[in-house]
């Protein structure tokens, strides 16, 4: 068999079903649709070629453009689709899991197509599903992280759009291809920053700590995953290459790290690590090789895997706790001995410790990027690497689940580890990123170009690897007092955009509100006075000189009219005697003109 | 697993030596791999290259976000709330 299944539609028709399949048929049905989803993008991966395109006025829409850069990033999309959906399996909101197949058809959809048009409606219906992931936390707060986040990404599709016209005036085509970059015009640049709020690149990045934090429990499983990575996608189709995005992608990776070293919520730092990671894969795609395109697919592939298991070991510890601070929590390795091992792997993972996910592609970016010559923007991502392990490999579990216990008794006899199905999913997250750690051939297969001459397991890599790990972990235990986490908050650039709407609120409130008040006593003193007079002028007039000169005509065409009544008698004899006399007056009027 | 960590901790004095035992002998074995291939001039030139730069860039990032946090990036948790209850209590 080879024709393709668009995985978006099984997840959207299974999303429809959802609500009417309950009781005990739920949970299979729940498991069933995504891993049917799966099966077709497995068996998508077997074609090349572009697939459902329709006609659609002028533009030919294609749906199914199958090769191997759509391949490899459908395919992690849809197994976080399983992965997420078994660890939120026991959620009976059926609208909830409806919002992340939605969210992960749109993801999909936007991989698998192969023009703007289709591109900008799945784009948008990524934003619009997963907002409700948000809203589904159901906290006071959760109303206005979800709609600051909807108004962001609403802003993101309009710029994306603008420049989606704007090309299709210059070029007078929709193909989702890779733009003319060595010719940049406004458009490449406003579809390069559409795509970029979504990868949440700095300074559009705010959105994702916020709104990522705030998910509830098992969404943060789906939105760790498909906004950026599906935005990388994206940027690697249309914008490999850009110079610029090797500078954002650096400045990402370091900001990030900055954040999440000094942050108290452990979802909001593992948030801003993402901003941090996908700052790796923007740098990868802005080197543009092949080795730095198939680094970026490759570390999108190893972040989606490691960034998920670790928000499902946090997502594990608040749905037990109900707590998500570093200073409400603490030494829980003693309650949850399974999620602090899962975590641990995440943790690992991300580290890129030797056979754990990322030590098979963090380093291939920057490899590419010193091979490519660009020295200082590889350093600083090697910089940013061992920040990457402070934060996460040491902060996270250290505080976390050693450190000094913050619990208190309720959050403390509360603490466990979770149910069998989140269980069964941090098993599958942490079993998948051991496998693409030591064993990634088959990752390396899948990725767009032929990986040639690139191996991560060499005596060199290991050993640079294991002193950087091992000599940053000791900065930390002697230095880790300036990390102990505070009951504080970071300000960030939404700081800039939330006062920015506060100067708005203040302008009406008062300047604009003042203006309109001194205008309605001015208008009502000197305007409306002076229309009174006028109109006091003019009814005077109307009345005395235009209902004169009216009134008089009908005055007199009355008077004349009742002077001619008297000679319409009637009679025969009399009218003709009228008109023989006026036809001689006539007569003798004209003889006597005529002989003068 | 927890009697693991819990004899770990009972022993810490060990655990550290063997720590940094270990990482005395990472840094030790690294002299001795070959990096003629490396891609820059220190790593092929400076011993342990690697160690430094772990140890040098975590320091670094642990002071300059300490700084950051102490130049005013860190405020109280209420620092945005406040302002929208302030403009309630003003709307009302």
């Amino acid at each position: 068999m080879n024709s393709f299944i668009h995985p978006s539609l099984l997840l959207i028709i299974g999303a429809l079903i959802l609500p009417v399949v309950r009781g005990p048929l739920r949970k299979a049905y729940l498991i069933a649709v995504p891993m049917l989803a799966l099966i077709a993008v497995a068996m998508n991966c077997t074609l090349a070629d572009n697939f459902a395109v329709f006609q659609f006025l002028d533009w030919q829409l294609v749906f199914g453009r199958v090769d191997k850069l759509s391949s490899v990033f459908a395919v992690i999309m849809a197994v976080i689709a399983v992965i997420g959906t078994l660890y939120g399996l026991h959620v009976d909101r059926a609208g909830e899991h409806m919002a992340a197949w939605f969210y992960v058809a749109g993801s999909l959809g936007t991989i698998y197509c192969g023009d703007y048009i289709s591109l900008f409606f799945f784009w948008e219906m990524m934003a619009f599903a997963s907002v409700f992931l948000i809203w589904f936390r159901r906290r006071k707060q959760s109303l206005a992280v979800g709609y600051r986040y909807l108004l962001i990404h609403a802003i993101g599709g309009i710029i994306l759009l603008a420049g989606i016209m704007l090309r299709y005036q210059a070029v007078g085509n929709i193909d989702f291809d890779l733009m003319d970059i060595a010719h940049p015009e406004p458009y490449t640049y406003l579809i390069m920053i559409g795509f970029a709020l979504n990868a949440a690149v700095v300074p559009l990045h705010s959105w994702l700590p916020e709104a990522y934090s705030e998910a509830s429990f098992n969404g943060a499983i789906f939105l760790c995953a498909c906004t950026t990575k599906t935005a990388v996608y994206t940027l690697a189709r249309a914008c490999a290459g850009m110079d610029i995005l090797i500078v954002l992608g650096v400045i990402m990776a370091l900001y990030g790290v900055i954040y999440a070293i000094l942050e108290n919520d452990i979802r909001k730092l593992l948030a801003w690590s993402i901003v941090s990671q996908v700052g790796y894969m923007v740098a990868g795609v802005g080197i543009g090789s092949d080795m730095a395109v198939n680094g970026a697919a490759a570390h999108a592939v190893a972040h989606i895997l490691y960034k998920s298991l670790l928000f499902m070991g946090t997502g594990s510890v608040l749905y037990m706790t109900g707590k998500s601070k570093f200073t409400e929590l603490g030494g829980l390795y003693k309650k949850m001995p399974a999620t602090f091992i899962f975590t641990v792997v995440g943790c690992l993972s991300i580290s890129a410790a030797p056979f754990f996910a990322a030590y098979a592609s963090k380093s291939m970016i920057i490899t590419a990027g010193f091979e490519e010559h660009l020295y200082w923007p590889a350093w600083l991502l090697m910089f940013g690497a061992t920040g990457t392990f402070l934060y996460n490999g040491l902060k996270l579990p250290y505080f976390l689940f050693f450190g000094k216990n913050n619990c208190s008794d309720a959050t403390w006899e509360k603490a466990g580890d979770p149910t069998w199905n989140m269980m069964l999913a941090m098993i599958f997250g942490s079993a998948l990123c051991v496998i693409v750690g030591s064993a990634p051939e088959f990752l390396y297969s899948m990725l767009p170009y032929p990986v040639k001459h690139y191996s991560p397991f060499t005596v060199y890599h290991l050993m640079e690897t294991l002193q950087l790990m091992g000599f940053a972990a000791l900065a930390f235990f002697l230095l880790k007092r300036f990390m102990e986490p505070k009951d504080r908050v970071t300000v960030d650039i939404d700081w800039l955009y939330r006062n920015i709407g506060g100067i708005f609120m203040w302008l009406v409130r008062y300047p604009i509100q003042w203006f309109d008040t001194v205008w309605g006593e001015a208008y009502r003193v000197v305007g409306l006075h002076s229309l009174m007079s006028a109109s006091r002028f003019w009814s005077w007039f109307d009345w005395n000189v235009i209902d004169l000169i009216v009134d008089g005509i009908a005055r007199t065409v009355r008077a004349i009219g009742g002077k001619l009544r008297v000679v319409q008698s009637g009679q025969v004899q009399y009218v003709m005697f009228y008109a023989s006399s006026l036809a001689a007056i006539v007569l003798i009027t004209l003889i006597v003109y005529h002989i003068s | 697993m927890t009697n693991i960590i819990e004899f770990l901790q009972a022993h810490l004095k060990v655990v550290i030596w063997c720590c940094l035992g270990t990482l005395l002998g990472i840094a030790l074995f690294s002299v001795s791999i070959d990096t003629s291939h490396a891609h820059s001039w220190v790593e092929q030139h400076i011993p342990a290259y690697w160690s430094l730069f772990g140890f040098i860039a975590a320091a670094i990032i642990i002071f300059v976000s300490h700084l950051a946090a102490k130049a005013g990036l860190q405020v109280s948790e209420d620092f945005y709330e406040r302002s929208v209850i302030k403009g309630e209590e003003e709307e009302q």
